[in-house]
């Protein structure tokens, strides 16, 4: 008897259920939201949906969208690109969502960008940076809130310039990324008429963790900048024995992968930065409406914003701002309202290019100092603001 | 492009003296249990964070870092020997069992001393500065590394010619069975081997661990050219290993060279040492033990 009823209940239960599916609802536009916050990417997809969550709320609290509340529909890409690609398609099949912000990762936005276009879904990434995306077929229904690392490399090819070096060495993660940042450091000299060469070029497995021989051939090629594309860990070890190797009298550039109080643990490493680091790059939000994110984030979640949360903010707006100016919630009058956006994010001024790709932002070149205040008695400083448009 | 092939052939010497350091022990063991010992792998892991918890965490200094690992590893390669290798053999398990096992070991190790130290890589302050020699760039840590290597080479030598245990080993891997009718307590030996061979293993955790970083992979990281070292120098063969360590640290530095000189990533060192170690079981499967016949 109490089997039967408890099937009854569950019954009655899934019926519930399902007729809540069934049922529009017409008070909330829903936002499918795509991040990691599983796996290696786990901690930073935490932080970043706080950002997405902080946007809603502030939009709701505002008025919503076209007269009602947005519902952020929340799914984890896994740092899977199989897993990413599922959770476009649940947003799009189950719940119907005709705005995206995601996936977090290059690997899903590969896979999902053909999807999106089949599907007349816009995807507004926060953090996918490779270039190579720009190339898909179907880019057009790819937004980009984050700047490419193809830009990076373009402001570290002024640095060279105007530091007057004309023999250059690379050592770069032999990866997208690291492989991206070095083409686009040489193209953007060729493009300046840079008249010195390229006399050195590394690509080096992150995990071998000894570059003696490496650094060696580089002081052999008598460079007088060397660019370093690196993780953190690796970068400690590149730096630290590029000491031991007496490189430290070359000028050296860095990245955003090397930026941060974690390359000072190691004082070798922390000392070689100081001396030989005439200028890194990494993306920077500025001015009064980044500083007001950051006030409002450390206020609700109790620590300050990290990497690529102002983004995520970013993306949710845009979204958000892009379903109000369409006057609908459909898909492809959202796009055509993507590509005219142009507003003042948390990370800078926002507006995308005919690929997609956002055409405006900040990078700040920083340097290392000394400072005897912090642990490790090293920081990083901004030298300077470059922004694009 | 210029090439400075006294740094190279220097470099070499400091690659091949950390495989040699690393590789005797798993050679010697690989020899006399019949077996290679993955788990070789966690022995020179302990070794670099038994190394770090002494100078660094305790600040005592490098002598007594090196003792204290020599014999923390020893011992625990001396268990894993009379614990688990010695009763698995005796109960007539295949060198596939004990390969398994030795893996799963391995893991168990490598697993304790990420939970021990965590995962994020540490490192040692206080290796040494650098100069110039001549058209070489050393530090301190690497001559004392090459240094290291020669001091175990001559040590070596000296025992396993001229001692009674030394001499064991040598019948007692050639022949276990004649060695065991003649007197020798092989099981002993085997022990004993396995206990200085482990110590060893920790020397080198703790060169590579103060020449880079430590972290639970450290061994793992370095595994596959000290493989190849044994194998070259043929399985058991302390000479062989010798000149094989030198060999293959020369490969891969050079390979470096070659691999930057056509545009390749130097990813593919690792494929130096890997192909070493195929053509030398396609070609000579014995290494270059043939040219040690007295060992």
């Amino acid at each position: 008897m109490i089997k039967r009823l408890l099937l009854a209940v569950v019954v009655v239960s899934l019926l519930v259920s399902a007729a809540a599916c069934g049922t529009d609802e017409p008070e909330t536009i829903k936002i499918g939201v795509v991040l990691d916050l599983s796996g290696d990417l786990a901690p930073m997809g935490a932080r970043m949906l706080n950002g997405a969550r902080l946007a809603a709320e502030e939009i709701n609290a505002a008025g919503g969208v076209l007269g009602k509340d947005i519902v952020l529909v929340e799914e984890d890409g896994k740092t899977d690109p199989a897993a990413g690609l599922d959770r476009v398609k649940k947003l799009i099949e189950i719940d119907g969502v005709q705005a995206i912000v995601g996936p977090m990762i290059s690997g899903s936005s590969k896979l999902a960008i053909p999807y999106a276009k089949d599907h007349s879904v816009p995807c507004i990434t926060m953090s996918a940076t490779a270039f190579e995306l720009s190339e898909m077929d179907g880019t057009e229904w790819f937004f980009r809130a984050c700047l490419l690392d193809d830009a990076q490399g373009r402001v570290l090819s002024e640095v060279v310039v105007d530091g007057g070096y004309t023999k250059l060495a690379t050592i770069v993660l032999n990866n997208l990324y690291g492989k991206g940042v070095q083409a686009a450091l040489v193209e953007g000299l060729q493009e300046k008429g840079w008249a010195g060469k390229v006399v050195a070029e590394v690509e080096y497995d992150e995990a071998k963790k000894d570059y003696r021989t490496e650094l060696g051939q580089i002081k052999d090629s008598g460079p007088d900048v060397v660019l370093l594309v690196s993780y953190a860990d690796d970068g400690i070890m590149i730096f630290k024995q590029a000491l031991e190797m007496g490189l430290d009298t070359i000028a050296w550039l860095g990245c955003d992968g090397n930026y941060g109080s974690g390359l000072f643990k190691e004082p070798r490493s922390a000392e070689f930065m100081e001396k030989a680091i005439v200028a890194g790059t990494r993306t920077v939000g500025f001015g009064s409406t980044y500083e007001q994110f950051v006030t409002k984030y450390t206020a609700k979640f109790g620590e300050a914003p990290e990497i690529y949360c102002d983004t995520t903010y970013d993306a949710v707006y845009a979204a958000a701002k892009a379903i109000e100016a369409a006057g609908e919630y459909d898909g492809a009058a959202i796009r055509d309202a993507l590509t005219k956006l142009s507003f003042e994010g948390a990370s800078g001024p926002i507006s995308f290019d005919a690929r997609g790709d956002r055409s405006s932002g900040a990078f700040e070149l920083w340097e290392v100092v000394k400072d005897p205040s912090t642990e490790t008695g090293y920081k990083n400083v901004q030298i300077k603001l470059v922004t694009l448009d | 492009m210029a090439v400075n092939w006294a740094q190279v052939i220097f470099n070499s010497a400091v690659t091949g003296s950390l495989y040699l350091i690393g590789a005797v022990g798993l050679t010697l063991t690989y020899g006399l249990s019949k077996f290679p010992n993955f788990a070789h792998a966690e022995l020179i892991t302990l070794g670099a964070f038994v190394g770090y918890f002494v100078t660094e965490q305790l600040g005592l200094g490098w002598p007594l870092a090196l003792l204290v690992a020599f014999i923390s590893s020893g011992l625990l390669g001396f268990l894993c020997c009379c614990g688990i290798f010695q009763p698995l053999a005796r109960r007539g398990s295949s060198i596939i069992h004990l390969m398994v096992a030795s893996i799963a070991l391995g893991f168990i190790f490598r697993h304790s001393i990420g939970a021990i130290w965590t995962w994020k890589p540490l490192y040692f302050t206080g290796t040494g500065s650098a100069f110039d020699f001549g058209p070489l760039r050393i530090t301190h840590l690497w001559l004392w590394l090459i240094f290291a290597a020669l001091a175990l080479s001559l040590a070596m030598h000296l025992f396993m010619m001229y001692t009674k245990m030394g001499k064991a080993i040598r019948a007692s891997s050639s022949n276990p069975g004649l060695a065991q009718a003649s007197g020798i307590d092989v099981d002993r030996v085997i022990r004993v081997t396995w206990f200085i061979g482990a110590g060893l293993a920790a020397v080198a955790g703790v060169f590579r661990g103060a020449d880079t970083q430590i972290w639970p992979m450290t061994g793992w990281d370095i595994i596959l050219p000290i493989f190849a070292v044994a194998i070259l120098g043929g399985i058991g063969n302390f000479y062989g290993a010798i000149v094989s360590a030198f060999i293959i640290g020369l490969a891969e530095n050079v390979g470096v060279v070659g691999l930057m000189a056509l545009g390749v990533s130097t990813t593919y060192r690792i494929g130096i040492a890997f192909l070493i170690l195929i053509v030398t079981l396609i070609v000579k499967p014995q290494g270059l033990a043939m040219l040690f016949r007295r060992a």
